[in-house]
């Protein structure tokens, strides 16, 4: 699914508020609930926007992610999004000057789309901090394909046991950096995009 | 020319109104950030039924706090043009209005104030990130924000933009995180959100002031109060000083980003 960020604002040029784009983001909740692909990937082309805030980013794009609302308030606000995966693409250096210093200051990462075939991802790179731990479990994936814990315990040998796997690959998942399916009584995991680079 | 009164002497007056004393008849002016302060003060003195409300009504002779208290108390919303303003004092709204008064402001710094484009553009983003956070974070839900108030002013090369609420304060609203339920006081708050960018969502760090901090660039001065307390910043060309401590009580938050 690709949302023209230009398009949904109308004729803003320079974006900033949480509210807004809390306001955005219930369009694009939207839609996903509205589309017949489970869990898609959801690509934020900025393109034509000259300034978008931290506070927007955040509210707009990892929004979709979950546990990114408070559970106090009202209902509306503690309702989790579906599953999607957000990526951004079309940064102006405003945009990604924003963009980054808000993945620094909340140590995560955002996906930067930089090769598209229609919905699939093929090339991306990640756009902030991602710990050691985490990074080598996302390159084994990519190295090794759709697999599950036991099968990246199995073929890297070294001292992880398949618990640890499973909760790296549980981390990316919930960082909507792969995806998961289920296969029995496993999960099996795949990287969001073919080939994804850091910085 | 007196000076203007600033947030600081508004809160000796609500220091005055605490202990009883009388107040005077007459204010001088009020700068920008003052009159925001003065009109949150007079909504607290007219809930609280104080005779100094009586007081304060008197003071409405000054165009600023009258435009400011009209936008804290009643429906003060502009236009949907773009043009630049010398001076504008709204009643923080929905954010399609947040976004206008912003631009603006953004066209007012560059008109007006001869500010680069990219200052105006950083400034701006600020300025709406503040009114913004009435909406997100006065109230309880974002659905039910207090009564706020947006303002600047612009002259060459000066500018000052100011937001004001009567809602529940910094400490409150951190409290809806659990990550800052430990959190005592007011004094703490603010210290959490300008140097820890504490945040009221769970998840993320806040970063509504954070832009402004950034915008004060190595010039300019940043005031935010909080119920019993505030904190100020000012950046010259010796580097930044801060300082931070207790005024009289008042609910809400104010801000004020001034370039003097």
């Amino acid at each position: 699914m690709i949302v023209k960020v230009a398009e949904l604002v109308g004729r803003q040029l320079n974006l900033a508020g949480a509210t807004f784009a809390g306001k955005l983001r219930g369009q694009v909740v939207e839609k996903i609930r509205n589309s017949e692909v489970l869990a898609p990937l959801v690509v934020f082309d900025f393109d034509g926007i000259e300034s978008a805030s931290a506070s927007f980013l955040k509210a707009l794009v990892f929004g979709l992610l979950p546990e990114a609302e408070p559970r106090t308030g009202l209902a509306q606000e503690a309702e989790q999004p579906p599953e999607a995966f957000p990526v951004v693409a079309g940064l102006s250096p405003l945009v990604r000057e924003e963009l980054v210093d808000y993945v620094e200051l909340a140590g995560t990462v955002a996906v930067e789309a930089i090769e598209l075939n229609g919905e699939e991802l093929l090339r991306a790179r990640l756009v902030g901090h991602l710990d050691d731990a985490l990074k080598s479990t996302l390159c084994a994936l990519l190295r090794k394909g759709a697999s599950t814990a036991t099968e990246l315990h199995a073929e890297a040998g070294i001292a992880i046991n398949i618990t640890a796997w499973n909760n790296r690959l549980s981390d990316l998942h919930s960082r909507r950096l792969a995806r998961r399916r289920r296969n029995g009584k496993q999960w099996v995991y795949e990287p969001i995009a073919r080939e994804l680079g850091h910085g | 020319m007196e000076p203007e009164l600033s947030t600081h002497d508004i809160s000796e007056l609500r220091f005055l109104v605490q202990q009883g004393e009388p107040l005077p008849v007459r204010l001088g002016s009020c700068s920008l950030a003052g009159a925001v302060h003065l009109a949150c003060s007079g909504w607290l003195w007219q809930q609280s039924r104080s005779p100094a409300f009586a007081t304060f009504r008197g003071w409405l002779e000054d165009p600023r706090l009258a435009l400011a208290w009209e936008a804290l108390t009643s429906n003060r919303s502009a236009g949907v043009d773009y043009a630049a303003h010398a001076a504008e004092i709204l009643t923080v709204t929905d954010e399609d209005s947040q976004a206008r008064f912003a631009n603006r402001f953004r066209k007012s710094l560059e008109e007006i104030g001869g500010f680069s484009a990219s200052e105006a553009r950083g400034l701006a983003g600020a300025l709406q990130e503040l009114a913004d956070n009435v909406t997100q974070h006065s109230g309880p839900a974002v659905m039910a924000p207090a009564s706020g108030v947006m303002a600047y002013e612009v002259s060459h090369e000066r500018f000052t933009f100011a937001v004001g609420d009567i809602g529940r304060g910094a400490l409150a609203s951190l409290h809806d995180n659990p990550h800052w339920t430990a959190l005592q006081s007011e004094e703490e708050a603010l210290r959490a959100i300008l140097e820890q960018n504490a945040s009221r969502r769970r998840v993320g760090p806040g970063m509504g002031f954070r832009n402004a901090v950034r915008a004060l660039a190595d010039l300019g001065q940043l005031s935010v109060g909080s119920g019993d307390a505030y904190s100020d910043v000012v950046a010259d060309a010796r580097g930044r000083t801060g300082a931070a401590g207790r005024r009289a009580p008042l609910p809400g938050v104010q801000v004020a980003l001034a370039r003097p």
